[in-house]
């Protein structure tokens, strides 16, 4: 009898500990659900093809036209000024390198935004890796940086609304 | 033979000196970035406790209106986006009328230098009522210097979930 009631006490709280760590987990979206596949979706369109191949035109359909960017060692720039930004700097014609940008793997969290249960927006944090590439020669790391993205579902479309670009810092060995 | 030891020697020596030096200044600037992060990081959380302990847990609306920057933007995970600071006004004044008191401790928050603008604080807190805690979520915060005050100019309130005790 003694046993029954502890080993039923031990049930309570096992189930007990179990629910609360459901419910401390905060509610992240799961690497299957369709929410992340979207956010990823995006950007990799957004990193993979409009900044590591310097096609501008998906920044363009891809940013909101309100769009703001944070970035600790800058200012803040909105869509135009970020735009000629990337044109000057990163996609520069005649530059003897590219950038390229690495999303770090798993680094990506990915959270809902809603209004009274209808999602309007998603939240995106990770952290990614540049290099600058030149043909013949090894990937030089440049600095590895954490990210923040709002995007927004605008008239049923994504777009990428604020992006908060910070704690950039050096990475020591070359890749 | 011992001129010979010197004549090795000395180069050594000097190599070991201008190594130390450079450690050294390398410390220094080391330092010297952490002392800067440590600084802002008060700051900032000086500013938390202001826009918490005093305008949100204690209802100083004076001090919550100073504070929240004009265009601020709020996205919050489950009541959309308000881009009125009169709606956050109105908001803590309701807060503040209900019978129950409603109030938020800091789990804990990093802070950000961006540029000489401003500062970014990510972190996470507990709501409680009555002093009980029924839910937590993590935040974002854009703080953003103008003439030497601090305003908040972003915030991002996500990840909510309830507690079950």
């Amino acid at each position: 009898m003694k046993i029954k009631k502890s080993l039923f006490r031990l049930k309570v709280l096992l189930i007990g500990i179990f629910f609360f760590q459901i419910h401390t987990v905060f509610s992240q979206e799961e690497k299957k659900s369709a929410l992340y596949k979207t956010i990823m979706s995006k950007d990799s369109l957004l990193f993979n093809v409009g900044f590591n191949t310097c096609d501008i035109s998906q920044f363009e359909n891809l940013l909101s036209d309100k769009f703001e960017f944070y970035h600790d060692q800058d200012s803040i720039s909105d869509k135009i000024l970020f735009l000629q930004n990337l044109k000057k700097e990163i996609c520069q014609s005649g530059k003897t390198y590219q950038v390229r940008r690495d999303l770090t793997s798993k680094s990506t969290e990915v959270y809902p935004l809603t209004k009274n249960g209808a999602l309007y927006g998603a939240l995106q944090t990770g952290v990614h890796q540049f290099y600058e590439t030149s043909p013949g020669q090894k990937d030089k790391a440049g600095s590895v940086a954490k990210f923040t993205h709002v995007w927004l579902l605008q008239n049923g479309v994504w777009k990428l609304a604020r992006s908060f670009s910070y704690d950039h810092q050096l990475k020591k060995n070359n890749k | 033979m011992d001129t010979n030891k010197n004549a090795i020697m000395t180069p050594m020596i000097n190599t070991i000196a201008l190594f130390i030096l450079f450690l050294s200044r390398e410390a220094s600037a080391k330092k010297n970035s952490e002392v800067q992060k440590t600084d802002l990081k008060n700051e900032i959380l000086k500013m938390d406790n202001l826009l918490f302990d005093l305008a949100f847990n204690q209802c100083d609306a004076a001090i919550f209106k100073k504070i929240i920057a004009d265009d601020v933007e709020f996205y919050d995970d489950r009541f959309g986006l308000n881009i009125s600071k009169s709606n956050e006004i109105k908001s803590l004044t309701e807060k503040c009328e209900r019978s129950e008191k409603m109030t938020r401790k800091l789990n804990y928050c990093n802070v950000d230098k961006l540029g000489d603008f401003g500062a970014l604080q990510t972190g996470e807190h507990t709501f409680l009522l009555n002093d009980v805690p029924v839910g937590a979520g993590k935040f974002i915060h854009i703080w953003e210097r103008k003439d030497n005050e601090w305003q908040l100019k972003r915030v991002v309130s996500y990840g909510h979930s309830p507690l079950q005790y």
